[in-house]
């Protein structure tokens, strides 16, 4: 008890997640429960603070972070991969995506609710961090013409959510839909171009 | 889209984009020219693809969740301390209070989720007023630029979980352990709050012994709800999914079976921690959640893995608190610990501890005894003069909760000599006065004191002043005897000095008037400006001298408002504050230096230096309480202040103080519909009366929501603000006006009723602009605009053609609050061309030629559906119907007064004209039950 005891000072340890707390959640999410998301979200979010705090100290400071990659590292280190079901790595990647997609949606909410409120943004943004030029989507647009493209054609729009929210590159999204790359390649032409015509209402 | 289109569609387009532009045109119209919409497609796809060029072509993600936090509000975030279910933990320092917090910040989804908040922010209040040495405590809710926080007690030291991971604790040392957690469970459980989610990670125990149990109701404040967008009435069911492990483990059977919770499944989570500490193991354990549950619905612990020298007492307190049927479980917390510390002072009998141990154990406990001695002699020495104690230098701060079953609405003032407690609390919508002596434990309601509001003292602290029922009136404190001094309607507060003169406001639109506490003539204080109809004095507070009054100037002229003095003549006066609120002046201990001012700014208590003598401030205000809301929306701060003491009561501005009722033509009450919330900006019933559409106000937007009125179900509508919804003709639509924070002109937007719709943008209404009715042929939409030179001005927007709007009808007066007789060849709306504000009826299109229907002032007109009657307001607020035949002409009837509606801010009257939808105040208390906060000696830690 003394040795216990003298362990002041580490501060309110909150619950870290254990990997396979992480993968039972990923489960239950992917088995349809959608509240599981509400208890996986912060974890990731916490996960790639983390991991961004770490990269900012490790790397010069003009050095880009690759934010897929880091998505990546983040679940590889939440995710339990010896958990018989996360064997696959493209499934893997393909909740990774909407995992994701979820979580731009939610921050540009708030940041919406927030710029109504008071004029600041609602997370401390590092410039560091933020994306460059090219970036300038709205994103709640996107998100609800995309649910409109799946009731119209449920592949490419996953193909969508894989490649631009999950940032996978053609290939990988082939693997995880189980297509080929031509095929990505040519739905990803055709959603692009409906979804430029729908948010710019052509 | 047909599948069979859109597979056409994907043909065309992509042998299209294999074929050179010179080509591609010919082509196309040979492919697809029979069928003109098909071809419209593809070139419309086409375009964009040549346009696109690298549209979402770059992954957002990098800049969104993965900055570090640095700040939040005035706390500097140090270091992160975890995630949680709920959210991110960091330790923070608070610039403000110079102190080291935690701060739990609410995942996005939650805080982008209205309801969630607003359920959110109940609850945090309620957990806030929890205060107890063993319970971490909430210092409130932060919210800055979108993100909300919760601030927490920062408490040092492993929690639970990290010491039982080296090993199971031995008895001597789990038992204080245990018996500081069941002193914690047994305070919440008296005061109504559960746990929930009682586990090793969420207890602490610091370095010195003390157990500190974490996050005490926080499983139900920000749990999900049951449905996405639906909110139902709060159940107590545990969701099972997104359930983790170290949760599961801990969970009651009746919680595993998604049963309703109550205390007892504290008590099984005590017993299964008691357990784990003991012996090193969970009592119930499986590979994944499932098997958890299943073990503990089904399975007994390992009884024989408790350590031999377990005294029986605890042995049987185990196998009481892990009994899975709830109804033979023990009882409450309480009991446990009496088990504890019976197994505690004897156990000699019964456990063989080394002596070692033994120092420990009487080491350990040490510090909380010295610590619960330390705060009794602090009390006494403040309250018992008679010990002959010097006054304690030390702020002392505690908190009450108002007597069981009542709520109390921030009206409390402490006696002179500082040894009692008044306050209003109310039970069942009728409020009394309370007396509660700070050394007693029970507060007691004082007869013939119904409906009590502002009560204050007698200079001599042996009388109570107070209003009821339109009357200034005095109790005694020893006999109870009771006087009727004066009228004072709908009174705002009331001061007595030495002299045995009180000053007082009779009501919001009145001046100060002063009457002798014997009794007899008022007199008035205060004038009020002649030509300002909103101006009000109120809220007076004598300053030590018994000649000067501090009192809240209330008015919707800026330039009139705000924090004033005058003398007890009315001789002299003086602005002191630009904002409205009431202040308390609180003399110095020492003499000669001047004492504070305390008031509200923002939402914070401030206190500043002031020079009652000179009446001016004489150094810089600082915060000393934040979240001390304006209570009931009238001005008066939930606090009062004098040298003793700083009383206060904190919670969020936004009080879900009103509801929505049902009133029949005589005015007679009926059902509530849905649950109380900050109604407002909006209440409109769809043309089937099955649905309302209604604002809620939520912090800095209003939302709007669609309450199901027959269900009594709501659903958010609008993720975006939304205010002032009206209804297609068909049901199927809402227009309804958005107002951005940055920008001054208001959109009117459409949304379909029916989910996952997008709101489409229909106008730009311009500055105060705001619709107010869709044509009965679904054809345009009425609404409103302001001009510079004309004023507010009625103007309809065809929504087929051109999508211009047209003026309906724009003079220099203001036309508003219009809308469409059922046969669409009318509209009824006020306007104030004759001065008061007036309802009138004009044709379609306006011909100039109108009806004046009020006489005297009206506002609010509505149809009945059959077009027969029009309803408004009128200047005395009365519900007014008049007949009316429609047709190529009208008849006009003679309005009639149905019955008052002075309490409503808005109304919706049914289709036959049979009953109406009030948006009215929950009677008079706040919405929950909120301690209050009481700081002795608060003047030594400025």
């Amino acid at each position: 008890m003394d040795d216990m005891l003298a362990d002041a000072g580490r501060g309110i340890s909150m619950e870290n997640p254990s990997p396979s707390e992480v993968t039972e959640l990923l489960q239950q999410w992917s088995d349809g429960r959608r509240e599981a998301l509400d208890q996986l979200l912060p974890r990731l979010y916490a996960e790639l603070r983390r991991l961004a705090a770490s990269y900012l100290r490790r790397e010069r400071p003009n050095h880009t972070l690759q934010p897929t990659a880091l998505v990546h590292e983040a679940f590889v280190k939440l995710v339990d991969q010896r958990a018989v079901r996360w064997q696959n790595r493209a499934h893997f990647f393909g909740i990774a995506a909407q995992v994701m997609r979820r979580v731009l949606v939610d921050y540009a909410r708030a940041h919406d609710a927030a710029k109504r409120g008071s004029g600041e943004a609602p997370l401390t943004l590092d410039d560091r961090l933020v994306a460059g030029p090219g970036v300038d989507i709205d994103v709640l647009a996107l998100d609800e013409a995309l649910t409109r493209l799946a009731s119209i054609d449920a592949q490419q729009s996953r193909v969508v959510e894989l490649r631009f929210f999950g940032g996978l590159t053609m290939d990988e999204t082939a693997e995880v839909l189980h297509i080929s790359p031509a095929t990505v390649g040519r739905e990803w032409t055709l959603a692009k171009a409906w979804l430029y015509a729908e948010l710019k209402r052509l | 889209m047909t599948p069979d289109r859109w597979a056409r569609v994907k043909e065309i387009f992509h042998s299209a984009l294999e074929r050179t532009p010179a080509e591609r045109a010919e082509w196309l119209s040979a492919e697809a020219g029979h069928d003109p919409a098909l071809l419209a497609e593809i070139e419309r796809l086409l375009a964009a693809h040549e346009q696109a060029g690298s549209f979402i072509e770059q992954t957002p993600i990098s800049g969104v969740a993965i900055a570090p936090l640095r700040r939040l509000g005035h706390y500097e975030i140090r270091s992160t301390l975890g995630a949680g279910a709920m959210g991110e933990v960091y330790r923070a320092h608070d610039t403000t209070l110079n102190r080291e917090v935690a701060i739990k910040v609410l995942h996005l989804s939650v805080a982008a989720d209205p309801g969630r908040l607003m359920r959110f922010g109940r609850e945090a209040q309620l957990l806030a007023a929890l205060n107890h040495p063993h319970i971490a405590a909430i210092y409130g809710v932060e919210d800055a630029g979108g993100t909300k926080a919760l601030v927490l007690e920062l408490v040092e030291g492993p929690t639970l979980a990290e010491l039982i991971a080296r090993g199971a604790i031995p008895i001597a040392d789990a038992l204080p352990i245990a018996r500081q957690i069941a002193d914690a469970l047994d305070a919440a459980h008296e005061q109504g709050i559960v746990h929930r989610d009682l586990k090793p990670a969420n207890i602490k125990v610091r370095p010195d012994g003390t157990v500190k149990v974490l996050d005490f109701g926080l499983a139900k404040a920000l749990g999900p709800t049951a449905g996405e967008s639906a909110v139902t009435l709060p159940t107590h069911s545990v969701t099972q999914a997104g359930m983790i492990l170290g949760t599961a483990a801990y969970m009651s059977p009746e919680q595993a079976r998604g049963a309703p919770v109550d205390r007892r499944a504290d008590l099984w989570a005590f017993g299964a921690v008691l357990y784990e500490m003991l012996t090193g193991a969970r009592a119930f354990t499986g590979a994944t959640i499932s098997d958890t549950l299943a073990a503990v619905l089904k399975t007994e612990p390992e009884w024989a893995r408790l350590p031999d020298g377990t005294p029986t007492a605890i042995r049987r307190l185990l196998r009481r608190c892990l009994e899975k049927e709830p109804r033979q479980r023990l009882a409450s917390a309480a009991d446990a610990r009496l088990d504890l510390q019976e197994a505690l002072v004897a156990p000699s009998r019964e456990v063989s501890v080394e002596p070692q141990r033994v120092r420990r154990v009487a080491w350990l406990a040490l510090p909380w005894i010295a610590a619960a001695g330390f705060a009794l002699a602090l009390v006494f020495a403040v309250w018992s003069p008679r010990y002959g104690l010097p006054p304690a230098t030390t702020p002392l701060r505690f908190q009450i909760q108002p007597p069981r079953g009542t709520t109390t609405a921030g009206m409390f003032t402490l006696s002179p000599n500082g040894r009692h407690l008044a306050f209003t609390a109310s039970s069942a919508g009728s409020s009394r006065l309370w007396l509660r002596d700070l050394d007693s434990l029970e507060p007691r309601a004082l007869p013939g004191t119904d409906d009590a509001s502002y009560p204050f003292w007698s200079p001599d602290g042996g009388t109570i002043a107070f209003f009821a029922r339109g009357k200034l009136k005095t109790i005694s404190i020893d006999g109870g005897s009771l006087r009727t001094l004066c009228d004072a309607a709908n009174a705002r507060g009331g001061s007595w000095n030495r002299d045995g003169v009180i000053v007082f406001s009779p009501g919001p639109l009145s001046p100060l008037l002063r009457v002798s506490a014997a009794g007899g003539s008022t007199a008035a204080v205060t004038k009020l400006a002649p030509d300002d109809s909103s101006a009000g004095h109120r809220f007076p507070t004598f300053l030590p001298d018994g000649i000067h009054v501090l009192y809240e100037a209330s008015s919707q002229k800026p330039e009139a408002s705000g924090l004033y003095w005058t003398t007890i003549d009315g001789s002299a006066s003086g602005r002191l504050r630009d904002e409205m609120t009431n202040a308390f002046f609180a003399p110095a201990t020492t003499p000669g230096e001047n004492g504070y001012l305390v008031f509200r700014h923002d939402n914070s208590l401030m206190a500043q230096p002031f020079d009652p003598s000179a009446l001016k401030a004489t150094g810089e205000m600082r915060p000393i309480a934040e979240g001390v809301p304006d209570d009931l929306n009238r001005g008066f701060g939930a606090f009062w202040a004098s040298t003793n003491a700083l009383i206060y009561r904190t919670g969020t501005t936004v009080i879900p103080n009103r509801i929505l009722v049902w009133r029949d033509r005589a005015g007679k009450t009926g059902a509530t519909v849905g649950q109380p919330a900050a109604y407002g900006q909006g209440l409109r019933l769809s043309p089937d009366d099955t649905m309302a559409a209604v604002g809620i106000f939520s912090g800095d937007p209003t939302y709007l929501w669609l309450l199901d009125v027959r269900h009594d179900r709501i659903s958010r509508f609008t993720f975006r603000p939304g205010r002032n919804p009206v209804w297609s003709p068909d049901g199927k639509t809402l227009v309804f006006a958005r107002q951005e924070i940055t920008v001054t002109t208001t959109d009117v937007y459409r949304k379909a009723v029916a989910r996952d719709d997008p709101e489409t943008l229909v106008l730009n209404a311009g500055v105060n602009g705001m619709p107010y009715d869709w044509s009965p042929d679904g054809k345009r939409i009425l609404f409103q605009r302001q001009d510079p030179k004309t004023g507010r001005d009625l103007w309809l927007l065809p929504l087929d053609g051109d999508g211009k709007a047209v003026p309906y009808l724009q003079t220099p007066a203001n036309e508003t609050l219009a809308t469409y007789s059922p046969d669409g060849r009318w509209i009824a709306y006020q306007s104030d061309e004759s001065g008061p504000a007036e309802i009138y009826v004009q044709a379609v299109p306006a011909s100039g030629a109108k009806y004046q229907i009020s006489s005297g002032g009206g506002t609010q007109p509505q149809w009945r559906r059959d077009g027969k009657e029009l309803f408004f307001i009128s200047a005395d607020g009365s519900l007014m119907a008049v007949p009316i035949s429609l047709g190529a002409h009208i008849d006009v009837g003679t309005p009639h007064a149905l019955f008052s509606v002075v309490d409503a801010s808005e109304y919706a009257a049914s289709r036959d004209g049979t009953r109406f939808l009030m948006n009215v105040p929950k009677s008079n208390e706040a919405a929950d039950a909120r301690a209050v906060t009481i700081t002795l000696n608060w003047l030594a830690g400025l």
